[in-house]
């Protein structure tokens, strides 16, 4: 019995090696296939999680649930401390939201004014979190709406309040949302106080630094940080956070959205009304005035 | 192969069982703050210890397909790590064969130093691909972490799938 492997091993020797070095062939070449065309084989990817993850759920939701309770029990312990803050919180809040109504009305008022029309087509559908990417290496993860739920890569995805991430890499029933603080995520916003463009820039940490603002000087810790809307990635106007700035001086985003608790998500329909169709030449208004030729600058100012 | 069927291929079976059990645990959204540490390649280290014990568990195409399968799953490039997974396990099990009388201190070693140089391939790799490897600090964490979590492992394996290394004499068919 125990010579009878090594007599199998010196017919069977050659052929596993070069079964082995096939594969291993096979394995670089699709390697150097996905650095070549990335979103082919990432479709591909996006398939085999569509067909794996589903079948996984039905033990996945009660587990993290489980997980998430424990917790919520860890936090009771802090429950008096909590307290007394919110409290402290409500009082400063109500003074807020009467601030608030007021703007409202002045808001509304001026709309009025001014003939705005809101864009109809900002509306959501709403999305569960099943899974994450599964690595600490990416930020991503994984929604239950797909294609069958019309959605389409690039859309904008947030919690209640702030912007979370972008739609990339979509499967029929579930889709990927690359979170904002993962290294490939960069999102053109403005801050709003002083109308500065700027980059948020995915680092791996909780905080995106900003990377290219115009002018770093007019920019405080504080501002609020909105995404812009060039380069058509993202309806403007959708909130990102605030600014602050690290030990190192560098000017970070402090998120609106809550990344501890990403449990639903609103992914922003996006019917691609400021994408630019005829890219050469200008852009004719379409009243037929030939005198006013608008620049292509492709956005509408938000 | 001097290897009764039965036992092999439930080995098989559970070593599936587990490549399933790690992705779920892993794709669990428990937590989607980015980390400061990178969790161990628990399937990597337990390929290295069976193939070292009982290579015959582990076929080429099982190794492969767990790995590449892995790859897709957690968003890494695909086929790099897969690849260079592959060679690690094909070169310990011809190791095994070598020498069945190797203590497990170079072992252990040994497993260090496989996930140090294919740390640094994969990331080589990477870089001369032009794809962003990921902070340095996260592959650091994760390399020693399979390093410290390789002895549990293998006693892991040992009490509870049977999985010893056989001495050179042994004639038992389940080796």
């Amino acid at each position: 019995m125990a010579q009878e492997p090594g007599q199998t091993q010196r017919y069977f020797a050659p052929l596993k090696r070069m079964f082995l070095g096939v594969i291993i062939l096979a394995f670089m070449g699709i390697f150097i296939f996905w650095r070549i065309d990335s979103p082919r084989v990432e479709r591909f990817r996006a398939q085999i999680v569509d067909a794996v993850i589903p079948s996984l759920s039905w033990a996945m939701v009660p587990v993290t649930g489980l997980s998430q309770l424990v917790a919520d029990f860890q936090s009771y312990q802090s429950m008096w401390d909590q307290n007394q803050q919110l409290r402290r919180e409500l009082r400063l809040m109500s003074r807020w939201k009467e601030a608030a109504y007021q703007l409202e009305q002045e808001n509304a008022r001026l709309r009025d004014l001014n003939n705005v029309r809101l864009d109809p087509e900002l509306t959501y559908i709403t999305g569960v979190v099943l899974a994450d990417s599964g690595s600490p290496f990416r930020q991503t993860v994984l929604v239950n709406v797909g294609s069958h739920d019309g959605i389409v890569d690039g859309w904008a995805a947030m919690d209640g309040i702030g912007l979370v991430g972008r739609i990339s890499g979509v499967g029929r029933n579930t889709s990927r949302v690359v979170l904002l603080t993962d290294a490939t995520s960069k999102i053109p916003a403005i801050i709003t106080a002083s109308d500065q463009r700027a980059l948020v820039v995915g680092d791996n940490t909780i905080a995106p630094p900003i990377d290219f603002i115009e002018n770093p000087d007019f920019v405080a810790p504080g501002d609020q940080i909105v995404t812009s809307g060039d380069g058509d990635v993202f309806p403007p106007g959708l909130l990102i956070g605030s600014v602050s700035e690290d030990a190192d001086g560098r000017l970070r985003v402090r998120l609106a959205a809550d990344y501890q608790r990403l449990e639903f998500l609103r992914i922003i329909r996006d019917h691609g009304t400021r994408r630019v169709r005829q890219l050469p030449g200008l852009v004719v208004p379409e009243d037929d005035d030939p005198e006013t030729v608008a620049p292509n600058d492709g956005s509408i100012d938000g | 192969m001097g290897e009764s069927g039965i036992s092999l291929w439930f080995l098989r079976g559970a070593y599936i069982v587990l490549t399933m059990g790690v992705l779920f645990v892993q794709l669990m959204p428990v937590s989607l703050m980015p980390v400061q540490w990178a969790p161990p390649d628990v399937m990597l280290a337990i390929s290295l210890a069976w193939a070292q014990r009982r290579p015959g568990i582990l076929p080429i195409w099982l190794v492969a397909g767990t790995f590449f399968l892995l790859d897709v799953m957690l968003q890494r490039p695909p086929g790099v790590w897969a690849a260079l997974a592959l060679l690690a396990v094909e070169w310990f099990k011809t190791r095994e064969r070598q020498n069945t009388e190797v203590s497990f201190v170079i072992e252990w070693l040994s497993v260090a130093g496989s996930l140090v140089i294919m740390t640094l391939l994969y990331r080589g790799v990477l870089i001369a691909a032009a794809v962003d490897a990921g902070p340095l600090h996260l592959a650091t964490s994760q390399s020693a972490l399979t390093v410290a979590l390789y002895p549990l492992v293998v006693l892991a394996s040992h009490f509870i799938f049977g999985i010893r290394r056989s001495s050179a004499n042994d004639t038992d068919p389940k080796g």
